[in-house]
Order: structure tokens, then sequence, then C-alpha cells
């Protein structure tokens, strides 16, 4: 078995820089950025993906991924924050999808309860490519009137299915798009019109 | 001389969780998160909740200001200061608009918050709803499924014994339309700054271990009724040392005979207005 590649440089200052790009992009919703650090991840993880996992998981976050379990990405992953892996999605505190041309089945994740809306996952969903845009008109906490994005290899009809998804509130699932060493948020709490 | 605590002393298994925690209160505007996570060397009281968020917040390039009642000086302020500056040799800053970072207790600046500026406030009871309703379970399920009348007959039987509500501080308030919160110990007179601010604003409660916050361009609405709106308090006169009308003024005694002049609260504000005001 080849070596496992290495992790952040610093533990300590990777991950902060990490979380403030993190944190802003939360506040921020639709907000493309950077995470601030460089790092190598194993070939089917992008980079911005990496940084954003190593910062939030630990023993106490089940994960999920469509990625095989015995890949060297998943290998990595698991070295690097020590999560746990569970084969059942609604069980994850954090989902990753590496692959977005089969359609994304978003009531196989957990959205929390009404009484526990926090426990719910956090989905990372690595796209062909997102930019400004006005492909997706976005409103809701953190946007001061509108924005916009364009995203490249997600199906029209996901954005109505997280919208059904989100609808009862305050229960829902949060998401981090992830393009390269690049990423944005949309929270529950960011409703979007195609347009 | 050796360091033997971690980078703004709490350890990075604390902080990780407490960030997952600031990114589930971003997405529930007004939610409270409960936390995990190890004790702080310092008593409740001293802003525990907060300062944890803080450590799990900051990073070297910050530019951090501590202010306790709007005062960048008082004890309060200065120890947490030298604990961020021991702890992180992070840069301390007075001036509002250069923080990047800001803790307080029982203020919001006067000056105008920006985009990207993180405000930090020290919570002492985090729920609303304790005074109705002391027991969790109970509160957890009132907010759950958006109980809250019980909260306005509160503040209606203070409008028959007073006249008028009679809430001066933690005035509460509903954010994004949905949860009832706390804004903490702040005057009522700092509520309007807490709607559709750009800056984020992140709630810190050490005892009760709970985190909650309103993202930037938020809704939030102070809780009133038709006959009786919110209203603003207001003072007959100006700041003695610098002439506003346009902030919070505390009211000092300054003579054994009782003599009461109104100054500023927030310190910053005053020292620069009044620089700016001579002639
Ligand atoms: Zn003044």
């Amino acid at each position: 078995m080849t070596p496992l590649m290495k992790g952040f440089d610093s533990e300590v200052f990777d991950s902060q820089a990490v979380f403030r790009h993190l944190l802003d992009a939360m506040a921020y919703p639709g907000n493309i950025t950077g995470t601030g650090i460089t790092l190598a991840c194993p070939d089917r993880i992008h980079p911005g993906t990496g940084a954003l996992l190593l910062t939030l998981m630990d023993f106490e976050t089940p994960f999920w991924t469509d990625l095989a379990p015995d890949s060297s990405e998943v290998q990595w992953l698991k070295f690097h924050t020590g999560a746990p892996v569970t084969f059942d999605p609604f069980d994850a505190a954090f989902a990753l999808i590496t692959d977005t041309s089969p359609a994304i089945d978003l009531n196989r994740f957990n959205p929390g309860t009404v009484i526990s809306p926090d426990r719910s996952t956090t989905l990372v969903i690595q796209t062909h490519g997102m930019a400004e845009g006005n492909h997706l008109r976005l409103t809701g906490p953190g946007i001061p009137s509108q924005t916009g994005l364009t995203f490249t290899g997600i199906a029209p009809d996901f954005w109505e299915h997280r919208t059904r998804i989100n609808q009862a509130g305050p229960t829902g699932i949060d998401m981090l798009f992830v393009h390269k060493d690049r990423f944005c948020a949309l929270p529950r709490t960011t409703q979007t019109e195609i347009s | 001389m050796t360091v033997s605590y971690n980078f703004a002393y709490l350890d990075e298994q604390s902080k990780k969780m407490i960030r997952r925690a600031i990114l589930k209160a971003l997405a529930i505007p007004g939610f409270q998160v409960p936390f995990g996570g190890r004790e702080m060397p310092l008593p409740y009281g001293w802003g525990t909740g907060g300062i944890q968020l803080t450590a799990s917040v900051i990073g070297p390039d910050d530019q951090l200001k501590v202010i306790d009642q709007g005062s960048d000086d008082t004890v309060n302020a200065i120890s947490i200061k030298h604990f961020f500056q021991k702890t992180a040799g992070i840069a301390i800053t007075e001036d509002t608009e250069t923080a990047t970072l800001i803790q307080t207790r029982h203020r919001i600046p006067e000056t105008p918050l920006k985009k990207g500026q993180i405000l930090v406030f020290q919570v002492p009871i985090p729920e609303p709803l304790q005074f109705i309703e002391p027991k969790r379970p109970q509160t957890l399920k009132m907010h759950g499924y958006e109980e809250y009348g019980s909260m306005h007959v509160k503040l209606y039987e203070d409008i028959a014994r007073f006249g008028r509500i009679a809430t001066a501080f933690d005035y509460p308030v509903r954010v994004h339309h949905r949860y009832l919160m706390s804004p903490s110990p702040i005057p009522k007179y700092d509520n309007p700054k807490l709607h559709r601010s750009p800056a984020v604003l992140l709630f810190g409660a050490g005892r009760e271990k709970r985190i909650y916050a309103i993202p930037p361009y938020t809704d939030v609405v102070s809780l009133d009724f038709e006959d009786y709106p919110f209203e603003l308090e207001h003072w007959e006169g100006a700041c003695a040392v610098c002439g506003s009308t346009q902030s919070f003024l505390d009211e000092i005694i300054t003579d054994d005979n009782g003599t009461r002049v109104l100054i500023c609260s927030d310190t910053e504000f005053c020292r620069k207005n009044a620089g700016s005001s001579q002639p």
C-alpha cells in the first residue's frame, strides 16, 4: 500500500484559516471564496473539500460518502480526522458527494428535528464548476437583497428537491458546494429560484 | 519561556466542536445550539461563553477589540484582552472601524459595523423563556412549535402594571420571523442595531454551553403590541464630554451634592466624537 498523503501543515493555523473562510461563507451565502490554505488531496477529493472536512470532522462526526469505503480518499479522510464512516447517510453529520451525475436523493439525509434542528446532515457537494451568475437567484439571511450563482453539473430538479426539503423549517440540510479550491455555502435558509 | 497551552488557550478538539456549533447557529438564526467542550480557566460571569467563541474564531491576523458596558478600559475588558495577548499574541485595538473581531458585554458599539466584522456577545442567560418556564424540555418544545404566546402575556402584564413595557435591557426579539431570542443584557436602545446588520453577530453562554447567532442582513424584530409599540429610551440633554445626542448615555453623579451629568457609554465613540467636534 502506498503511504498516506499528509494533511494540514499546521493543524492549529490551517484549520483556523479555513474555518474563518467557512464562517464567512455561511454568514454570506452565495459568496464564492477560497480556503486560505493550500492542501494536496487524493485524486477524487478537491482541495477545497479536503480543507473543509479536515477542519470540521473528528471522531464525533459520522461521515458518509459516495466513494468506496476502502478507497485511498476515504482512508485519507479517516486517518486525518478520525471520523467514523457510516453506511446509512441518515446517520451522517457530514456527507460528501463527489459524483453529481446520478440524481442526489436528499431524503436519504437527516434534516434534524423540530426540537433539535441542529442535528442534521451537512452536505458537501463537489461540482464541475460554479461562478457568480444569474442561473440561480438567491435570497435569505446573509444576502442584502439578492445574489446569483451558476453551477455546472447539477440537475435543475435538484433545486426543487432542495426547496421541498427545507420548506418546513427550522429543519433542513445545509450545503457546501466545492469546485477545486473554491467553495460557497447555501444554508437551509437560503431560498433559490431558477431564472 | 515555554508555552504549555494551545494557541488562544482552548484545545483544538473543543474549538472544532464550537466551530461546528457556530455554523449551525448561522444556518438556524436565533436557535440556541448546545455545545460540549472543556472548561475555561475563568469563573462564570467573566464571559467564558464569549471567550470560548472568540478563541475558536480568532487568528493571527485579527485586530481584537473588547468592550464591557461600552468601555474599553474596565477590569473585565482589560483581563480578556490580556488573556488573548498572552495566549495568542493578538493585536488589540480600541477602534471599532478597524477591529475585525469585537467581544462585548452589554453593548453594541455606536459606530456602525461593517460587512465581515464579527461581534461576539457574552451571554449570562441565553433562554428568553426562562422566567416563564424554568424547565428546559418545555422551553425546547415552545421554541420548536413557536409557542410564544406566554411571552406576549408577560409583556402585557408589564403594561397593565406600569402603563408601558418595563423591560429596558435584554429586550426579547424575534429573529428571521422565527425564533424568540435574548439579545443579552444590551439596552433596548441597541436592539435596532441587530436588525439587518451587515456584521456577523455571535452569542455565547458559558454556563449553559449554548451558542446562537444572527447572520448579516437578517430581520430582527423587538416584541411589541399595536397599541404599545417598541420605543427607544431618550435623554433630556447631551453627552457632557462630546455633546452627542445620538448615543446611549449613562447618568453619572459627579459630586457629593448629587450633581448628575450624562456621558456616552461607548468610550471610544465619545473620544472620537469629542476630537472631531473641537474647532
Ligand atoms: Zn460622548
